[in-house]
């Protein structure tokens, strides 16, 4: 369980050696996530939404307020092993994470530092590897890799460390739509057969209609939150703050606003086919 | 203005088995907004790379205006100015200590003077929306949209004729996704130019291309209309591609006995067909 209380983060920005101002990055957010809640988190460039998600495994740490995994405050020292251990993390942009020099070596990164017994290590890398749809590139160097190759290896390094609560950050921002909804398949196994937390943020909204419950971020404070449906049934809410509108979604709205007895909202294409060939039946 | 004949391709020079590209044939002209889509690692940055001589075939031709580009005496300046390339998160690329003379860089490397530079990078930021008064800002206090912005500035400073972008939406929220591609289109139409780029978003593709290339194992497997790649299952799947969410719908629901006149691969299109045909329906 994830208790943020009134977090405020203030990024110090130097405007020459001695000058400096400060920047409001998160203002006065309180938010508490669940064991094994599949959550996402949504808003637009400068949102809060990377900021937030590095408070979570104490990358960062608070200017006022509190951020605590499972009891375990993240600005104690103390505390930072253990929070690490249970907090995975994607970041959102692969190039400033692979670090080892080959795929096989990044992916074993984490568990290597937890000191596994390596015939455990080489098995586990493996099927992580096979997951994200690396297996030919296990010897290859990382800058032998495409974009979204590098995407895939950063999620499988992930995976490797099987943390109990797992942050990504736009972590399909550079897969094609296909590895896109294998990952968020994979995720989505990993909820709720593990019970394993994840926090997914994205732009790419088609992926969080399944998820448990939405969170809009704007301006570093939170201005919705709630199941997809309650989320995508006020839409004015999105386009304010400038997120993407799933393309059913908006049909859907579009179509019943302009006469058809459709529920508010559809969520997916199945409920909509189903809807409209009823209607169409009728 | 600029075609690739049997284009291949290997990053490791000794072994031609290990080609990323195969027999890559295309042409790029004016008016052309080109949306390239292909599973991850199929070669679609590598393509790219060829179009302004970052990258040179193994084997094949490359004809800028019908002037062999691989010809010893042919001058790759020329290339490198009428073919601008937009990288992948290009903000990373960011790096004078102000908005203008980052802008400025790519002319005065084309040889341009300091004044001139100054000059068409004024023009082209204002062209794509910076406000004046950023000019002079360090270009890490942008948001992600504007630093994107300044990105596509720094080669228009270039004057370009074919403008080259490695997944421009990547990374942008709806709001500001919408307005770069606006500029292109812009581009297309004011600078009488052409704009290609990569993309992972099928949706975007076929809100804003007007002709699509799918990249496959290192080979270009088709290059049709949107509606005419959308409406291609087979090709599709074969590429391990997606089709948007609307065309899944209007094929379903064709499929179900709805009359639609046709597949719709955007929203507008999608709720004009149906509104016409439920109207009908309803009608009797
Ligand atoms: N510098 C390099 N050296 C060797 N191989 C490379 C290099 N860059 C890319 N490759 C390989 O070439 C193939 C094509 O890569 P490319 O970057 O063109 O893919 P892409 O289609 O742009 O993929 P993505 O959608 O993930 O960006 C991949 O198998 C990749 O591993
Ligand atoms: N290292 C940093 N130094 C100064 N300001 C930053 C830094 N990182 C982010 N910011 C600022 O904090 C705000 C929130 O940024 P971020 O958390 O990255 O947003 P998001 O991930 O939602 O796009 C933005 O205004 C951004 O410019
Ligand atoms: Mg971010
Ligand atoms: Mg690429």
């Amino acid at each position: 369980m994830i208790r943020i209380e009134e977090l405020v983060h203030k990024y110090t920005i130097w405007n020459d050696q001695k000058e400096q101002s400060k920047k409001i990055a998160i203002d006065g957010l309180s938010l508490n996530i669940k064991q094994g809640e599949f959550l996402a988190i949504l808003g637009s460039n400068g949102s809060g939404k990377s900021t937030l998600a590095k408070h979570l495994n104490a990358l960062l740490l608070p200017s006022e307020g509190t951020v605590k995994v499972d009891d375990l405050d993240t600005s104690k020292e103390d505390n930072l092993t253990e929070i690490r251990n249970k907090v995975g993390m994607v970041f959102q942009n692969p190039d400033n994470q692979i670090i080892g020099t080959n795929v096989e070596e990044d992916v074993a990164f984490g568990l290597e530092n937890k000191n596994m017994p390596s015939d455990y290590i080489q098995k586990r890398v493996a099927e992580c590897i096979n997951t994200v749809g690396m297996s030919d590139f296990s010897k290859t160097s990382p800058t032998r890799l495409s974009g979204g190759q590098k995407q895939r290896v950063a999620i499988a390094g992930a995976f490797a460390d099987d943390s109990q609560i797992m942050v990504l950050d736009e972590p399909t921002s550079m897969l094609d739509p296909r590895s896109r909804s294998e990952i968020i398949g994979v995720l989505h196994k990993l909820n709720t057969e593990n019970g394993m937390t994840i926090i997914l943020i994205t732009h790419n909204t088609d992926e969080v209609v399944a998820a448990d419950r939405i969170v809009l971020m704007n301006n570093g404070k939170i201005v919705g939150k709630g199941s997809p449906s309650e989320v995508f049934a006020n839409l004015e809410l999105l386009r304010e703050i400038h997120v993407e509108i799933p393309q059913i979604i908006e049909l859907g709205e579009r179509l019943r606003k302009s006469g058809l007895p459709l529920s508010n909202p559809v969520l997916n294409e199945r409920q909509l086919v189903n809807e409209l060939t009823g209607i169409w039946e009728e | 203005m600029l075609k690739g004949v049997n284009i291949s391709f290997s990053y490791d020079k000794k072994s031609a088995s290990e080609n990323i590209l195969n027999d890559v044939s295309f042409e790029i002209n004016v008016g052309d907004f080109i949306g390239i889509i292909g599973t991850s690692g199929s070669g679609k940055t590598t393509l790219i790379k060829h179009f302004n001589g970052l990258l040179r075939a193994s084997s094949g031709e490359l004809y800028l205006n019908d002037k062999n580009v691989y010809d010893k005496n042919f001058d790759l300046f020329k290339l490198r100015k009428e073919v601008g390339l937009v990288f992948q998160y290009p903000e990373n690329q960011l790096f004078k200590k102000t908005v203008i003379e980052d802008t400025m860089f790519g002319p005065i490397n084309l040889g341009m003077s300091e004044e001139e530079a100054r000059t068409v990078a004024e023009r082209e930021l204002k062209f794509v929306g910076i406000d004046e008064v950023l000019f002079t800002a360090n270009p890490m206090e942008l948001s992600g949209g504007q630093k994107r912005s300044v990105a596509i500035a720094g080669v228009l400073a270039m004057s370009p004729k074919i403008i080259v972008l490695d997944e421009p939406a990547a990374g942008l929220d709806f709001y500001t996704k919408s307005r770069i591609f606006d500029l292109l289109k812009r581009i297309i139409t004011i600078k009488k130019m052409a704009v290609v780029f990569v993309s992972h978003n099928m949706e975007d593709v076929a809100n804003y291309a007007n002709q699509v290339w799918i990249m496959k194992q290192g080979t270009l497997i088709s290059k049709e209309s949107v509606q005419t790649t959308f409406s291609r299952d087979d090709i599709i799947d074969l590429a391990g591609m997606d089709v948007p969410e609307v065309t899944k719908l209007t094929k379903d629901l064709i499929s179900a006995g709805i009359p639609l006149k046709s597949i719709s691969t955007t929203v507008d299109e999608a709720e004009k067909n149906l509104s016409e045909v439920f109207k009908k329906n309803r009608g009797h």
